[in-house]
């Protein structure tokens, strides 16, 4: 049974249609990637899973029934609009939280331990949360949401702020995540930072899905039968080759549909004159994906990186 | 309501309070100012009241024949002059304290004429006014002689029987007034922290973290207790540090002896202010929730802190027609009623329906406010960058819309 099932959603504020219609589910043990541009309804998607706003019309179950009060402290939830209580130190704000979730103090205060050691942050144990700086704080904010190993995590944008080291260390977390079973959900728009992560996904754009499944299905089934390669001498015509380009210093090959890759690469490491020095499968990234589709159903290129404000606020 | 996440936001709300510097300076620096402020004015005043040297009688008229002392040893002790000037030099080298000139017609005009080097002392003055009547009454019984020259007590009792205030004993009512004054500021100022700490968790982003870890009546109940609980630990300790004022000061200022305390009162007082501190706190923190800056919170709080205070800015008409309707009505009024009722008190007998009535619309309106308090803290509680509209505020509290 799925843990989150949102069922023909919609919401409205105002004038604004900020949902349309969005269905996903959501297992136990993978990372579910809710992705899509800055103001396409992800955050209002995830506020109406956590009961914060009631949809206008739709279902909503979580972990098999209508959301409740019991049910958050099994919910792990890493919000956009970050916060922390300034003016306590590190340690003593992050147990305030992890209690509030209905752990122990002295459980709630190993948990967080362990965390502040994974992260890097234990020597900050004892600063006041306004003396962090900003990659700290957002750190931070993810012991918040682990701290009480709750069953269903939810990362809105899980790596705003953060530098390539630590976007490293909390992908490991969620890694480890999976793999101990829970659910993830990961709202984002840096839609980049997360293909290699995400097991399925939906993308959003304008308050409506367009796009849900399996990220490698979704992936073939918008790679064409291309290949990229990057070899050391004239390339020429290839056999089953139906178009070639160059592409960020390799070259871009269509092959025709009784062509396989493996056959290609087979050619080409035949041929005396060259040297392969790269060979792949041409998938298409999930920026290049999103604009392929909104084009489709729109004729327009979006602007991913709108500063749109989401729904609400 | 999980009490357990309730005591939680209690214990952190109650601690990270009670911790500040201010708050620490305000609760125990002020106490100890007052206690060595009263023990300084009870040591300079006693000092000053205490009349150490005899004081010179002059009896121009011939009205005293025996002019003896009173038999309390702790008296003032007086001693007769032949004339005017002798009593004059005897002040003057500072052999007397002072010196009373009874007029040759005394008789007919009661003139007597005091000096003195400084301030005449009352206790000078009240000591004469005894040694005068003992002497007097010479030639009566021993035990006349005693009550003719004591003070009386004047004791003012209601019809009813159910109120008294004497000389003597006028602080008895005088103190607890003050001290449900100081009550009532300590629960406003209390209440108006509640705006300060919804709008605190909006600024700082921490609300939707909250939200989806406990419910909004957990919260709010957790903080609005810490808040009364802060404000309270305040009066425990203004308390502590008056009892100890008042025993330094009674051992020092005869006024203050035959105090004590009037329990009743004080017991009718945290009755009332308890729903009523719900009731502010509760539209309080509806305030911080409908709006997203302190300062337009604080404009909106002003609604409910002024009608608050009416009583004390309308103290006159209480005062001077303590049953008038005005009175009545400020009675009745939830937010006016704490306030009105201890002043009342002081002065007049209130019917007992009014307190009945006046008890039950409070908490009636704790209730109700405590519960609209939640309602529009729903609907504003993630509303950073704009203030709800009214009609919002209408729609959340009918029904909830989110």
């Amino acid at each position: 049974m799925a843990l989150v099932e949102v069922q023909h959603v919609s919401k409205r504020f105002g004038q604004m249609q900020a949902v349309r219609d969005v269905s996903l589910e959501v297992d136990q043990g993978e990372i579910f990637g809710l992705l899509g541009p800055n103001g396409a309804g992800k955050t209002t998607t995830i506020r109406m899973m956590l009961n914060i706003f009631r949809p206008d019309s739709g279902t909503i179950i979580m972990m098999g029934g209508p959301m409740n009060e019991d049910k958050k402290a099994r919910i792990g939830y890493l919000p956009e609009e970050r916060g922390l209580y300034r003016e306590l130190p590190l340690l003593e704000c992050l147990v305030y939280l992890a209690q509030l979730k209905g752990v122990e103090k002295a459980a709630a205060e190993k948990s967080v331990r362990h965390y502040l050691e994974q992260l890097d942050l234990a020597e900050s144990a004892n600063k006041k949360v306004k003396d962090l700086s900003r990659g700290m704080q957002q750190k931070a904010q993810i012991i918040a949401t682990v701290a009480h190993e709750p069953e269903l995590l939810i990362y809105d944008e899980p790596f705003q702020g953060l530098d390539p080291v630590n976007v490293r260390r909390v992908k490991d977390l969620m890694e480890e995540q999976r793999a101990s079973g829970k659910a993830i959900i990961m709202s984002t728009h840096q839609m980049n930072q997360v293909e290699a992560l995400c097991d399925r996904i939906l993308l959003v754009n304008r308050g409506e899905g367009v796009l849900y499944g399996r990220l490698a299905d979704i992936q073939s089934s918008f790679a064409g039968n291309a290949i990229r390669v990057q070899v050391e001498g004239e390339l020429g015509p290839v056999p089953g080759v139906l178009a070639m380009h160059p592409e960020n210093g390799a070259q871009r090959l269509t092959l025709d549909e009784h062509t396989s890759p493996q056959a290609v690469l087979a050619s080409l490491c035949g041929r005396p004159d060259l040297k392969v020095l790269g060979f792949e499968v041409a998938t298409p990234s999930l920026d290049d994906i999103f604009i392929s589709v909104v084009t489709d159903a729109s004729g327009e290129v979006p602007d991913l990186h709108a500063a749109a404000q989401e729904a609400i606020t | 309501m999980r009490l357990r996440l309730v005591w939680v936001v209690l214990k952190s709300e109650y601690l990270r309070r009670v911790k500040r510097r201010g708050y620490l300076l305000s609760a125990l620096l002020v106490p100890l100012i007052i206690i060595v402020g009263v023990a300084i004015a009870g040591f300079l005043g006693a000092s000053a009241e205490t009349v150490t040297k005899p004081i010179a009688v002059v009896d121009q008229a011939g009205a005293l024949s025996s002019a003896e002392n009173l038999p309390n040893p702790n008296d003032v002790q007086f001693v007769a002059y032949p004339d005017e000037e002798a009593a004059i030099a005897a002040v003057n080298d500072g052999t007397v304290d002072a010196a009373f000139v009874l007029a040759p017609d005394y008789a007919t005009t009661r003139k007597v004429t005091a000096y003195s080097a400084g301030d005449l002392q009352r206790g000078a003055q009240d000591g004469f006014r005894r040694y005068m009547r003992w002497n007097l009454a010479a030639g009566l019984p021993e035990d006349l002689r005693a009550r003719a020259s004591d003070e009386m007590d004047l004791v003012a009792r209601s019809l009813d029987g159910t109120r008294e205030m004497s000389e003597s004993t006028w602080p008895n009512v005088v103190i607890p007034f003050i001290a449900a004054m100081l009550f009532f500021i300590t629960v406003i100022g209390s209440a108006s922290d509640a705006v300060r700490a919804v709008v605190d968790e909006k600024e700082s982003r921490t609300m939707e973290i909250l939200v989806t870890s406990i419910s909004p009546n957990e919260l709010m109940g957790g903080k609005i207790l810490a808040l009364f609980a802060v404000g309270m630990t305040q009066m425990a300790a203004w308390g502590v540090a008056a009892a100890v004022a008042l025993i330094v000061a009674k051992m020092n200022i005869p006024e203050l002896s035959h105090f004590q305390m009037n329990w009743s009162f004080l017991i009718l007082v945290l009755a009332m202010f308890l729903p009523a501190y719900m009731i502010t706190a509760g539209l309080l923190a509806a305030a911080g929730a409908a709006t997203t800056e302190l300062r337009e919170a604080q404009q909106l709080a002003t609604f409910v802190t002024l009608p608050s205070m009416l009583p004390a800015i309308l103290s006159f008409v209480i005062l001077t027609n303590p049953n008038g309707l005005a009175s009545t009505i400020m009675t009745l009024f939830p937010l006016t009623a704490p306030l009105t009722v201890s002043m009342r008190w002081a002065f007049t007998s209130i019917p007992i329906w009014q307190l009945v009535a006046s008890f039950v619309i409070l908490v009636a309106s704790a209730v109700g406010s405590i519960l609209l308090a939640a309602r529009v803290f729903q609907a504003g509680m993630l509303r950073f960058g704009q203030r709800l509209s009214w009609q919002e505020i209408r729609q959340a509290v009918q029904g909830g819309s989110r």
